[in-house]
């Protein structure tokens, strides 16, 4: 038998209840380190001149434009939407690099205009999106 | 805007929806399928995530002191009284009158054997701003960013003490207006998940001073009020009732009486017992004085018939002798 709305919503608070963690919300995202004063900017039309950097280490990329990756949340918990359009560059140390598949996919879902991942310590380029759109990941 | 520049802003435009702000309502159906923050306790029964509540009373009735153990229990994931805080979260304490000195007194007088971990309870006094700073102004938006920034992601509970030393603006209180900008940033911090306690004076009439719209927004009220048979030598002693409580019924809304002691260290602790308790108490105190049943409810300004339900109550018990009070 199909559940009634009644008892769609019940079971929708129940896991709203039960399915948290760090007390954030399943649809609730968290802005990585200043990533909302980018938000605010482009909420009022501004657009950097050069491209973001994307970093997981707080010692990388200070002299540039840069949003830094919280530890322990996941890249589906993320507000990145401030990326849309934009030049972003992902750069990475060896420690980590298993972190960079998923957070690229994430960041690729906003529609940048452009994606590169940089490993630092090899050191490497890759480019996941061109200017022509064409993702390669 | 050059190309790359208008590329980027159309792109973030198509990703937020739209440059314009939107509202919309959605269908019983897909609102049932919603995921919304859920509302986490802080204090239970009464104080939980992203409520909005104000605790109010006259000079001098204990409205810090209060305050400051909601602020602890819900740093340390304690008690206060018989309400209790899950686990600890972090609370941004935000005095806008006491010297420094005095505020370090206080927050060493409650605090509790279990002490709130590092960063759990934050504190801003006036007297850490430089001697040419002004205090923020919350019935402003520059006053509100101001508070904003000391406001860490991860805070649960802001308590704003008291809501007239942060929200001076240029508006008498009384006037509804006032209100619109204040509520607007707690409107916000709810937004945010965050919860709000306001400390705020009771005017002449015994309620709170100002315009009575805030009430519409708040979802729990405390109203803190001298007993009729206090004594000046009884200290922090004073009746608590909630005015307004959403989500709260039956005994968890009833009123309390306190009683705030301090030892001869002047560690604090405080004495609780229900209204309901509190009156049976005095009716049968006064009953063995031999006042009769309507001296008793003029004594205590409550209403013939509680007097007469205490009285037999009392007599049934043992408490008093059929006898003592007509």
């Amino acid at each position: 038998m199909m559940p009634t709305t009644c008892q769609k919503i019940r079971a929708a608070g129940a896991q709203s209840q039960t399915a948290q963690s760090n007390h954030l919300h399943a649809n609730y995202k968290r802005f990585p380190a200043f990533g909302n004063k980018l938000m605010s900017m482009r909420r009022e039309g501004q657009v950097p001149c050069n491209g973001v950097y994307i970093v997981f280490d707080w010692k990388l990329a200070r002299a540039f434009l840069r949003v830094v990756i919280p530890e322990g949340i996941p890249p589906d918990r993320l507000e990145l939407r401030f990326l849309a359009g934009l030049d972003v560059v992902l750069a990475y140390g060896n420690e980590h690099s298993a972190k960079v598949h998923d957070l690229a996919r994430e960041v690729l879902k906003v529609n940048p205009r452009l994606l590169n991942a940089f490993a630092i310590d090899i050191p490497n380029s890759t480019i996941l999106k061109n200017i022509a759109g064409e993702v390669m990941i | 805007m050059n190309a790359i520049e208008a590329h980027a802003q159309a792109e973030f435009r198509k990703i937020m929806g739209s440059s314009e702000k939107i509202i919309f309502a959605l269908d019983l159906h897909d609102l049932a399928k919603m995921k919304f923050k859920p509302r986490d306790p802080l204090l239970l029964p009464w104080l939980h995530s992203q409520d909005l509540c104000m605790v109010f009373a006259g000079r001098g009735i204990g409205k810090t002191h209060f305050a400051l153990s909601v602020a602890y229990a819900v740093a340390t994931g304690g008690r206060f009284m018989d309400w209790e805080a899950n686990q600890p979260r972090k609370v941004l304490y935000l005095d806008g009158e006491l010297p420094g000195t005095v505020m370090q007194n206080r927050l060493l007088m409650h605090l509790p054997i279990q002490e709130p971990e590092p960063g759990f309870l934050r504190v801003f006094t006036p007297d850490l701003m430089g001697m040419d700073d002004l205090m923020p102004d919350l019935a402003t938006s520059d006053g509100q960013e101001a508070i904003n920034a000391m406001i860490e992601p991860d805070t649960e509970l802001v308590i704003v003490d008291n809501l007239s030393a942060w929200a001076r603006g240029s508006k008498a209180e009384n006037d509804a207006e006032s209100w619109l900008p204040i509520a607007t940033w707690v409107l916000a911090l709810r937004r945010r998940g965050i919860a709000v306690l306001m400390v705020h004076h009771a005017g002449k009439g015994g309620e709170q001073r100002g315009t009575s719209k805030r009430e519409d927004l708040l979802d729990v009220v405390i109203k803190l009020s001298r007993p009729k048979d206090y004594e000046p030598e009884q200290g922090a002693r004073f009746e608590l009732v909630f005015t307004k409580a959403r989500n709260l019924h039956g005994d968890k809304a009833e009123g309390l009486e306190l009683t705030l002691d301090a030892n001869l260290d002047g560690v604090a602790s405080w004495r609780w017992q229900t209204l309901e308790g509190s009156t049976y108490k005095r009716v049968v105190d006064l009953a063995k004085d031999g006042l009769t049943q309507a001296d008793i409810a003029r004594e205590l300004d409550i209403n013939r018939s509680t007097v007469s339900r205490h009285h037999r109550k009392a007599v049934t018990s043992g408490d008093i002798l059929a006898g003592w009070s007509k």
